[in-house]
């Protein structure tokens, strides 16, 4: 086979075999990744003041970027040569992951608007929502004692003090 | 006085010293909460363990946040005793339903599914239930006994030391884990490199922190490791549930059986006692080297097992022998895990990496010197390595009533009562919701990663290891004058980069001959 119906024979595994696409996909991603690290976020985002002869603190990230570089142009070798498929996970970025993980930052900001509280009923709530769960008394009843229970250790067991948020601040002056 | 009135003399003082030691151990342990402590966890272990989905990582990060204002002792038995109780619990779900909690327990799916289906589950589960029992407590004895004698060995250990048997520690780790050795490796890589973010150890300077000052105190070990391993489980059970018409069970597999048969009799059990006492030596020895695990552990005693057996036939058709070999294997590692984490600080798997990220939250360095500082606290966990046996017993023989029930744990409420017990213990760490943002963020990079087929086991172990990686090297490097031979002049560190070239050559064959299988 000359390389030209290799590369050829490549593709077209990469197209049907879901395993091989997203092997080649991680390996295109380290590699750039290492690549900007070495030539970009290495030289503009680690402080260097001159460590008079000692080590550098850019000398392990360059390292470890190094070999990011080296392993990704491994696994990118080995991924090619691969002619007979990989199993890919059955894992899948659907709608309602999306929903969930964009939900996830909501929730965070939501904890220093409304309150670690009130975020949480309200994302106990959503979750409960997502996972298919349809009657609003289970729902309503499972996520008042879950927080309760929650805020009850971590506040007066562990003394954690939980953010009131920035609105009750507000109202209470 | 002869060699041999010497050497008597020093077993003598070290067996005298040992004793005084121990008696410290015990008056420090033997308190309510800690004994509560201990039962608990390992109910909590079972409960979880026994959950298909929700792995053991997932079980001791979950108990993490709720030890913050725990006694160091208490904190560490209640960890200890999540994880002994999480590695039986996988064989609960493995024997009934034949799917395992853990990745361990998968061994014992073999024998215990098919005497689940000749009616013989609770003969399975009291089998399982002993074996557990004295797999670890053979392995834990053994470990009490020399731990001290190895912590005067780890003083040998200097910064080239450190470096050499970090990396030795890594490359067994990302190359074991998961299903390529690249990828595991690339995953270690990308760990070391988080740890890095923050002020650099030596000079203060700041490292990839943006300009926020959040980022230049570093990435907080606590919402990171909930992150990698909680969210993802999250998300794919989500994946999972929307994908089931009606009510999503833990465990969508009828069991084959009821599990009121556990009458196992004495003639059954002794057969099985010498496969148990092997396990237990096979998990000891497994469990020391950093990466392998109670999986290995379960499969190489249950193939001995199967070699020395008078009915090797029984085996994988309702071996009680294989039950037992198999489960005195995985959870005889459980105290072995515990010698390079006492000894050198170094995890050697991911959840001795939490325990020592526990460790580090109460300002406790493990190590040599935690044998001199804190010999109370280390003679303390020994006592509670020690009654996590005895709880295992008990509270095991009564979860093997209850088995069934925990299978039928509807996941809509299970996860997204684990999703905000994540969010509840990031923030309690250091009271900050830049770490429930870190949290979430190491959720979806997690989940990312196990989509692309990468585990995320060496990424958590890197990322606890690479201070002590950075400071070995670059101490060794200062000390030299910048001579990379440093790292060549000390017998130990020659012997673990022979150890690591060994192994990376060994892997790398693995992989080659799989590929070309």
């Amino acid at each position: 086979m000359n390389n030209a119906e290799r590369a050829k024979s490549f593709l077209e595994l990469i197209h049907e075999n879901q395993g091989v696409r997203r092997d080649f996909i991680l390996s295109i991603i380290c590699l750039g990744f290492s690549l900007v690290l070495l030539l970009w976020l290495i030289p503009n985002y680690v402080l260097d003041y001159g460590m008079g002869g000692k080590v550098s603190p850019r000398f392990f990230p360059y390292i470890i970027a190094g070999s990011i570089l080296i392993l990704s142009i491994a696994f990118l070798i080995q991924t090619i040569k691969n002619e007979k498929g990989a199993q890919a996970d059955a894992r899948k970025f659907d709608t309602p992951t999306i929903i969930c993980i964009v939900s996830f930052f909501a929730y965070q900001q939501l904890i220093t608007i409304i309150g670690f509280i009130p975020a949480s009923f309200l994302y106990t709530i959503c979750l409960m929502l997502l996972y298919g769960v349809r009657s609003k008394m289970t729902i309503g009843i499972f996520s008042v004692i879950l927080i309760l229970i929650l805020s009850f250790f971590f506040e007066n067991v562990a003394q954690v003090p939980l953010p009131k948020g920035l609105l009750l601040e507000w109202l209470l002056g | 006085m002869d060699n041999l009135s010497i050497i008597w003399e020093a077993v003598f003082n070290y067996f005298i010293t040992y004793i005084d030691n121990f008696q410290m151990g015990i008056s420090y342990f033997f308190t309510w909460i800690n004994i509560a402590a201990i039962f608990g966890g390992v109910g909590i272990g079972c409960f979880f363990g026994a959950l298909p989905g929700m792995s053991i990582t997932m079980a001791v990060a979950l108990t993490l946040p709720f030890t913050f204002s725990m006694e160091p002792l208490t904190a560490i038995s209640l960890l200890t005793a999540v994880y002994v109780g999480a590695i039986y619990g996988g064989s609960i779900s493995a024997i009934l339903l034949n799917t395992p909690g853990t990745p361990a327990a998968s061994c014992t799916c073999m024998d215990g599914f098919k005497l689940s289906q000749k009616g013989q589950a609770g003969k399975a589960l009291q089998m399982a239930n002993w074996a557990s029992c004295v797999g670890d407590l053979i392995s834990t004895t053994i470990v009490i006994l020399i731990l001290p004698l190895l912590a005067k060995l780890a003083l040998y250990f200097g910064s080239p030391e450190y470096f050499a048997l970090i990396l030795f520690s890594i490359t067994v780790i990302g190359g074991v884990t998961g299903k390529s050795m690249l990828k595991g490796l690339i995953s270690g890589c990308l760990g070391f490199l988080v740890a890095t973010i923050g002020m650099d150890p030596f000079s203060g300077a700041g490292r990839f922190d943006f300009g926020s000052l959040e980022l230049m105190k570093g990435i907080a070990f606590v919402p990171l490791l909930i992150g990698l391993f909680a969210i993802p489980e999250v998300l794919t059970q989500l994946n999972r549930s929307r994908k089931m018409k009606g009510k999503a069970h833990i465990a969508d597999i009828e069991t084959s059986s009821s599990v009121t048969d556990s009458n196992l009799t004495w003639g059954e059990f002794k057969n099985s006692f010498p496969h148990m006492v092997r396990g237990g030596i096979i998990g000891l020895v497994l469990g020391i080297i950093p990466g392998l695990g109670a999986t290995p552990a379960a499969f190489v005693s249950y193939e001995r097992a199967k070699k020395a057996s008078k009915t090797p036939e029984q085996f994988g058709n309702g071996s009680l022998e294989g039950i037992a070999a198999a489960e005195a294997g995985n959870n005889a590692v459980n105290g072995a895990t515990l010698v390079p984490l006492l000894t050198l600080g170094i995890p050697g798997d991911v959840i001795t990496a939490v325990m020592l990220g526990a460790f580090m939250i109460f300002d406790l360095k493990p190590g040599p010197l935690l044998f001199v500082q804190h010999i109370d606290l280390v003679f303390g966990l020994f006592c509670a390595l020690l009654m996590c046996d005895i709880a295992l017993r008990i509270v095991g023989t009564i979860f093997i009533k209850y088995a069934q029930l925990i299978t039928k744990v509807p996941t809509s409420f299970v996860f997204p009562a684990v999703a905000i017990l994540c969010v509840y213990g990031s923030y309690a760490i250091n009271n900050s919701v830049f770490d429930i943002l870190t949290m979430f963020a190491f959720g979806v990079v997690g989940f990312i990663m196990l989509f692309m087929g990468m585990s995320p086991i060496p990424f958590l172990i890197a990322f606890v290891l690479a201070p002590m990686l950075e400071k070995g090297l670059r101490r060794s490097l200062d000390i030299s004058g910048g001579d990379p031979m440093i790292f060549f002049q000390s017998p130990i560190a020659i012997i673990f980069f022979i150890f690591t070239i060994l192994a990376i050559i060994s892997l790398t064959r693995g992989n080659l001959k799989k590929y070309r299988d």
